[in-house]
């Protein structure tokens, strides 16, 4: 069959954040087991940060709530479920690009979480595999885009959500320009769909000396850069 | 033929989990509100021998050789209405006819380059054709997927017997799809999008071929030829569009202005030979409920020959000697709306009350033309398991033929069955599930 590399615009949206929420799944998982386990030694409550770094749009009046709501609650953008949910139908949307086997791992990802909320599960180790899964997905996508423009878009998704969630939870300056770093070789590649005048304003902020996530202004900034840094 | 299925039937579990990982569903609009939801597949297959499907394919070949005929014929010369063979009410008042395709050429001569047969098995062994479906045919994706999975759950079942590959069809398609692509560009799978109740098929399809799937807003015409649109403004030429989205929304400055899910100009493109459509649009003339009457005779009237294939006994009430039967025998016989299709407008005269069977005569009478009546056939019932129990029920075969240079019969087919034990319905539209059907190489 004829084929060509040609992405179109419908295509290009949906790789972006295919490859935006699959990575949000993936880190939300890891905070919320990191927050559970100091939830033990600390207040049951111990949860507000989380919740209110992840612009979590549920109300929860305990722990036990918010810790279902956090996996399971689809109406909630900020929980495991909503962005799995998002992933898998972006990817279904590519499943001739990524091919059935790697929509597959997303597809079990939310049968599971589905098998998890209706019997109300609340430990988060029962979600271990969509973690596993998530992994796999992002190997067998890899391994059968035979567009590397593709590819290219997807890991620039993926990696400006990782670059997001570490400038949220305030992670250190060499976590944030090596994740930074990573996003900039696939931008290389992409640059069309880079605005330029954002990527100048990104290299200025995320430098050593510049580097101040306690500086709320600061921070607001880089947040609002890195989500228009790309254009689909 | 010493059939042995019993390890598939012990992994239908494992079957319907690898259905559910790979995203087999079909979506369903309800009260306005779209449900995504498992297409139910039932292990046991519907097992066709050798030679049941010698005669079928021979069949099948000839009656879809006939349509695509009869659609050249309808759009150019019109020689089967001069001749009187098909009356020209019956052409001109079906909502399928399209007078904007009067005088195209699609790429060699083909219309129906994806014919969906419907037949029955009649419990005397005989087939008999029910509908014929030219215009969007879906379904040939679950089969194949089915096939796919059923050989990973259970590889012995398949050493054990010799069944026809079936997940050629990909290929099949692909190759009608270039011959009509013909150099000019890339051939595309058009899709009206993630909420269509055939998504699945559209990207299965779009993976298995290797064809483009594309969206409404990706393509464009300029100069008379169809472009699909990358995000750099770049483009390239489109050659062919398998496309899943109805005539009417095709091109919104032809037909329906309010259509997001088309081409605008695309028939300009498609009249002046710049892009094949797949299928051809104005098909919908030839698979008309009221059209499916005259098959048999247009088999005979182009080919020269007898049909092989039967249609179930069917009347015109636009006869006045069809309508005098329809409406003395109308409690035994199955009216459908020629106008419906998925299994709606389809009524038993068994089961209507009084008023119902008086307001339908009365309807029969004052609008002949809306309805067709056909004898009630007692079709085979398959083995269907349900739990535990095997359990038997009405079921149906849609047949697949692909024409491009050559007519080809798909060996094998979607089997459709009925859940509920009194009914004849087996549209999934309708909570039917589906077998894979197996035609035996010997």
């Amino acid at each position: 069959m004829t084929q060509t590399n040609l992405i179109s615009a419908t295509k290009a949206n949906s790789l972006y954040w295919l490859g935006r929420y699959e990575e949000r799944v993936y880190i939300t998982l890891h905070l919320l087991r990191k927050c559970y386990d100091k939830m033990i030694d600390g207040e049951l409550e111990d949860y507000s940060m989380l919740w209110t770094r992840l612009d979590s749009s549920g109300v929860y009046q305990s722990g036990e709530e918010f810790t279902f709501g956090m996996m399971y609650d689809e109406t909630n953008i900020a929980s495991v479920m909503a962005a799995q949910v998002k992933a898998k139908d972006n990817a279904m949307l590519l499943r001739e690009e990524i091919m059935s086997e790697s929509l597959s791992y997303l597809e079990m990802s939310v049968a599971l979480m589905k098998e998890c909320r209706e019997r109300r599960e609340m430990n988060v180790t029962a979600l271990q595999p969509v973690i596993d899964w998530s992994l796999a997905f992002w190997g067998s996508a890899e391994q059968r885009l035979r567009n590397h423009k593709a590819l290219y878009i997807m890991m620039i998704g993926r990696n400006v959500e990782n670059l997001d969630m570490l400038l949220r939870f305030d992670y250190p300056y060499e976590r944030a320009a090596l994740a930074y770093d990573s996003l900039k070789r696939y931008l290389r590649q992409m640059s069309t769909i880079v605005d330029d005048h954002i990527e100048a304003q990104l290299n200025s902020l995320i430098i050593k000396e510049q580097f101040n996530l306690n500086d709320a202004e600061y921070k607001n900034k880089l947040l609002k850069f890195i989500n228009q840094l790309v254009r689909v | 033929m010493n059939i042995r299925i019993n390890e598939l039937v012990d992994g239908r579990d494992t079957v319907n989990k690898w259905m559910e990982r790979f995203g087999v569903r079909f979506g369903v609009y309800k009260h306005g509100v779209f449900n995504e939801q498992l297409f139910p597949f039932d292990s046991i297959p519907r097992i066709i021998p050798a030679s049941d499907w010698a005669y079928l394919e021979e069949g099948l070949r000839q009656r879809v050789t006939a349509l695509n005929k009869f659609l050249w014929d309808v759009y150019h010369d019109k020689r089967i209405i001069k001749d009187g063979v098909v009356p020209e009410e019956f052409v001109y008042s079906s909502k399928g006819y399209m007078p904007e395709c009067e005088g195209i050429s699609p790429t060699g001569e083909v219309y129906a380059h994806i014919a969906g047969i419907d037949l029955v098995e009649g419990k005397d062994g005989q087939w008999y054709v029910l509908e014929d479906n030219l215009r969007i045919p879906s379904g040939a994706s679950y089969p194949m997927i089915a096939r796919e999975i059923t050989r990973k759950v259970s590889p012995q079942t398949f050493t054990q017997n010799a069944v026809a590959e079936n997940r050629d069809y990909a290929h099949l398609l692909a190759t009608m799809m270039e011959e009509m692509n013909d150099g000019r560009g890339i051939a595309v799978i058009l899709t009206p999008g993630r909420y269509n109740s055939a998504y699945f098929e559209h990207s299965y399809f779009a993976e298995k071929t290797g064809a483009t799937l594309v969206y409404p807003g990706d393509l464009f015409v300029e100069d008379n030829k169809v472009y699909y649109g990358g995000i750099y403004k770049e483009k390239t030429r489109v050659g062919c569009i398998y496309r899943r989205v109805s005539d009417e929304y095709m091109d919104p400055l032809l037909f329906e202005a309010s259509s997001l899910l088309g081409i605008p100009n695309v028939m300009q493109a498609y009249k002046a030979g710049n892009v094949a459509l797949i299928n051809a649009i104005g098909n919908g003339v030839a698979d008309d409920k009221g059209i499916y009457y005259f098959v048999p005779k247009m088999v005979e009237y182009y080919l020269g020959e007898q049909p092989i294939l039967q249609n179930a006994p069917t009347y015109l009430p636009y006869f006045e000697k069809d309508r005098d039967y329809v409406l003395k025998n109308i409690k035994k016989l199955v009216i459908k709306d020629v106008s419906e299709a998925g299994g709606y407008g389809v009524v038993f005269g068994k089961d209507l009350a009084e008023k119902e069977l008086a307001d339908l005569t009365e309807l029969v009478r004052s609008e002949p033309r809306r309805w067709i009546a056909q004898e009630v056939i007692d079709f085979k019932d398959l083995e269907i398991l349900e739990g535990d129990q095997t359990v038997w029920r009405k079921a149906d075969l849609r047949a697949f033929v692909v024409s491009g240079k050559e007519v080809k019969v798909w060996k094998s087919g979607l089997t459709r069955f009925s859940r509920n034990p009194n009914s004849f319905v087996v549209n999934s539209s309708q909570g039917g599930g589906f077998k894979d059907t197996w035609v035996m190489e010997s």
